[in-house]
């Protein structure tokens, strides 16, 4: 994808991830965490992948903060860049998107609507409602987001 | 690759983050999906208790 990102580092060697969300105007930084952690959705187990703020105050990464620093496309499209290295490590599992609320799930269909001709090059995009998975649609609404590597 | 470690040094609020992070599982970081994913399974009769993951009964 040729979107424009921010650098980001691991954790450890573990599929954890942070990197920082710069706002010009304000010189707020604003620390983004990205993890994949195993999930189990109607008895399939996937890995999850988990997005949110770290709370300086709470000392906890949070995945219902809002943060408006002005750069949600380049914010998604970083989250997204780590897709790479978690296929590179685990090409056979199968990644899960959820937003914990409405708008989040709005805007990762936005983000996957968007960039679709870019995304389906190299993955294999699901939606699931219900229990049932269909090949990802653009347009469709649903209740979670399925990735997994294209098999060439 | 996209994943590059931090070229300068941290600053406190940084080094905190990263301190955090290397301490907790990644399915520690944003539980609460994960709990109730579970928890709807326990529900449902799909898993019983005893097959609980160790993360979801950790106080």
């Amino acid at each position: 994808m040729s979107l424009l990102t921010y650098p980001v580092a691991r954790i450890d060697g573990k599929l954890t991830f942070y990197f920082v969300s710069e706002n010009p105007f304000s010189g707020n930084p604003i620390y983004k965490v990205v993890t994949y952690g195993p999930l189990i959705k109607y008895g399939v187990i996937y890995y999850n992948l988990g997005f949110g703020d770290y709370d300086e105050i709470t000392g906890l990464a949070n995945d219902k903060a809002i943060s408006n620093n002005g750069d949600m496309r380049k914010i998604l499209a970083t989250v997204v860049s780590t897709l790479k290295v978690f296929f590179t490590e685990h090409p056979s599992e199968v990644v899960h998107i959820e937003g914990s609320d409405k708008t989040r799930k709005d805007y990762y269909h936005k983000l996957i609507n968007d960039y679709w001709y870019n995304i389906q090059e190299l993955y294999f995009v699901q939606g699931c409602n219900n229990g049932v998975k269909e090949v990802f649609q653009k347009g469709m609404k649903y209740e979670f987001i399925l990735i997994s590597l294209k098999k060439s | 690759m996209p994943a590059l470690s931090p070229k300068k040094p941290l600053n406190s609020q940084e080094a905190k983050l990263v301190k955090y992070l290397s301490s907790v599982k990644e399915e520690d970081i944003f539980p609460e999906k994960n709990k109730k994913a579970v928890e709807n399974l326990l529900k449902a009769g799909l898993i019983k208790e005893d097959q609980l993951p160790e993360w979801f009964t950790r106080p």
